[in-house]
């Protein structure tokens, strides 16, 4: 099966810059599975999701080589409007994702569907649909620009969604936000992954990380550093060398390692690490009845 | 789905106009006011107020033609008539005299304000801005050219909290920012400095917006609230566009005349 996104040998460096961003970047996203892209602030982690999305380097200037291949089309012939309906991308700053010149949260996320030339019925049926799915019902005919933070954030994240792009690219979106929009936010980054699309989720939060991805990448300095499934990246020794947090869980049961409590698996999520604590319990409860 | 201001109004024949319609109509009052004298603004005045009030605006047209045009006459024709000479005085008011040239003049410029302004404030009560800019992009307008109208316009009340932000933020910093002139002179580039850089800033992260929402892809747009340009409303245009050549027509006859 031909990769959605296919990066071979690329390399970035800004005009400003006397290092390069990205550093010979080989990575392949399949259809339909769930990314993670951590790392230090400075990996190249938001200059990596640009290359996918094409703003590297058609909108922010600068040398590259190497190719980017979206959907089996090389980067370097198309141009940045042709992926608009290919490709999703949300960012951190809730602001400046309201196009500012829509005065309700409908309109809003109409603008791109308005953008693709779809009917205005479709484009009726499918707004109230996202709003209903992203629970934004309170917001419908409000002024976007009068919104908290959080609230753009999922207004925003509406507008990409309902247009249905195969490839959604989400750049620490919950950056700015306070724990309960961090937690709204990720209810709707959750429905996205069960809707089958192929995410690339540039994030922080490790533990929301090892919940929701299929895959997780690890940049260190412009360079991927380790990919695999959440398991063998988050029990890697490299982590630590490259100032990368692991899961919660992971760290509990490092700790309680030290305290003579040893666990089959390292777990990495919450249901993990229950399920261990059972399963240890269970084990020296047989060890007791033996004994 | 209609414009919602439009389904509200949608019994008001007047106030139901097409925002072009509207707009020519300006534009014939305020090409008149240019043209001719003070009765022809006279008569303009009674249409306009009266269409005010048939358009059920009237109040808020009122206060508004108050507070701006009738101040901006009243000032600047008082002004005229106090300060330029003349040969003869018409009137005296204490040690203020009034010329009949400077009299003249402020006539002249009080109609040509008064005919300027009212129909525009008469425009902005009747007219929904974002229909107008609806209408501009059915006609055809660049898509862009009407994008960079709206989020102006709604960037103003944005850019104003944000004046208050940094305003806030730079007090905190022991910035005076209230005070004598010379102070709020002081304060003036630390805090105007921020709102501007910021907003240049958040211009790159616009733009990468409307490419995530397919703003520069060729082809046709949808526009979700049409704004209906019935028969009437063309027809009352081409009536509108024959008696602003006949204006025209008129004004350059008296010109040579």
């Amino acid at each position: 099966m031909v990769p959605i996104v296919d990066i071979q040998n690329y390399s970035f460096q800004y005009l400003i810059s006397d290092q390069p961003a990205l550093k010979n970047i080989d990575l392949q996203l399949e259809e339909g599975r769930f990314y993670s892209l951590i790392g230090p602030n400075g990996s190249g982690k938001t200059t990596l999701a640009n290359a996918i999305r094409g703003f590297v380097p058609k909108f922010h200037v600068g040398d590259d080589q190497g190719d980017v291949y979206v959907f089996g089309q090389n980067m370097k012939d198309l141009e940045l409007s042709d992926l608009a309906d290919k490709i999703g991308f949300v960012f951190q700053n809730p602001f400046t994702q309201m196009s500012g010149s829509k005065n309700t949260v409908f309109e809003e996320i109409a603008f791109g569907l308005e953008n693709l030339g779809l009917p205005v019925d479709e484009i009726i049926e499918k707004v109230n649909q996202i709003i209903y799915e992203a629970d934004i019902e309170e917001l419908r005919d409000k002024n976007p620009l009068e919104l908290s933070g959080g609230q753009q954030q999922r207004v925003a994240l509406a507008a990409v969604l309902v247009m249905e792009q195969p490839l959604m690219v989400i750049d620490e979106p919950t950056s700015q936000l306070d724990p309960q929009s961090t937690e709204d936010i990720f209810k709707m980054i959750e429905k996205v992954k069960k809707r089958g699309t192929t995410v690339l989720l540039i994030e922080h939060k490790i533990d929301q990380i090892a919940e929701f991805s299929d895959e997780v990448i690890v940049m260190d300095q412009g360079e991927i550093k380790l990919q695999g499934s959440p398991a063998e990246v988050f029990q890697s020794p490299l982590l630590k060398e490259i100032d990368v947090t692991i899961p919660t869980p992971a760290k509990l049961s490092l700790e309680l390692y030290d305290h003579g409590i040893d666990f089959t698996d390292v777990p990495i999520t919450i249901d993990d690490l229950c399920q261990q604590i059972v399963n240890h319990g269970r084990r020296r409860l047989n060890e007791l009845d033996r004994g | 789905m209609r414009i919602k201001q439009r389904d509200q109004h949608k019994e008001n024949k007047i106030r139901d106009l097409n925002p072009f319609t509207h707009g020519l109509i300006t534009l014939f009052f305020i090409l008149g006011a240019l043209f001719f004298d003070w009765r022809f603004v006279l008569l303009e005045l009674v249409i306009i107020f009266l269409l005010a009030s048939i358009s059920d605006v009237f109040e808020s047209f009122f206060k508004a033609w108050l507070k701006s045009a009738f101040v901006l006459t009243l000032v600047v024709s008082l002004l005229q008539m106090f300060l330029l000479p003349g040969d003869e005085v018409v009137f005296r008011l204490g040690f203020l005299t009034v010329m009949d040239a400077a009299l003249a003049q402020a006539i002249n410029i009080a109609s040509q304000i008064m005919g300027i302004f009212t129909p525009l404030i008469y425009f902005l009560q009747v007219v929904d801005i974002e229909e107008f800019i609806t209408m501009m992009q059915q006609s055809g307008v660049n898509p862009t050219v009407t994008y960079i109208v709206t989020s102006a316009l709604n960037m103003i009340p944005q850019m104003r909290d944000r004046l208050g932000q940094i305003t806030d933020a730079q007090k905190s910093r022991g910035v005076e920012t209230e005070g004598n002139l010379l102070t709020r002179m002081k304060a003036f580039f630390p805090i105007i400095g921020p709102v501007v850089l910021s907003s240049i800033a958040d211009v790159e992260e616009k733009s990468i917006t409307l490419e995530v929402r397919g703003f520069s892809k060729e082809g046709k747009k949808t526009i979700l609230h049409e704004v209906e340009d019935t028969d009437r409303d063309k027809m009352l245009r081409k009536l509108i566009w024959f008696l602003i050549i006949v204006l025209v027509i008129v004004r350059v006859v008296t010109w040579f005349l």
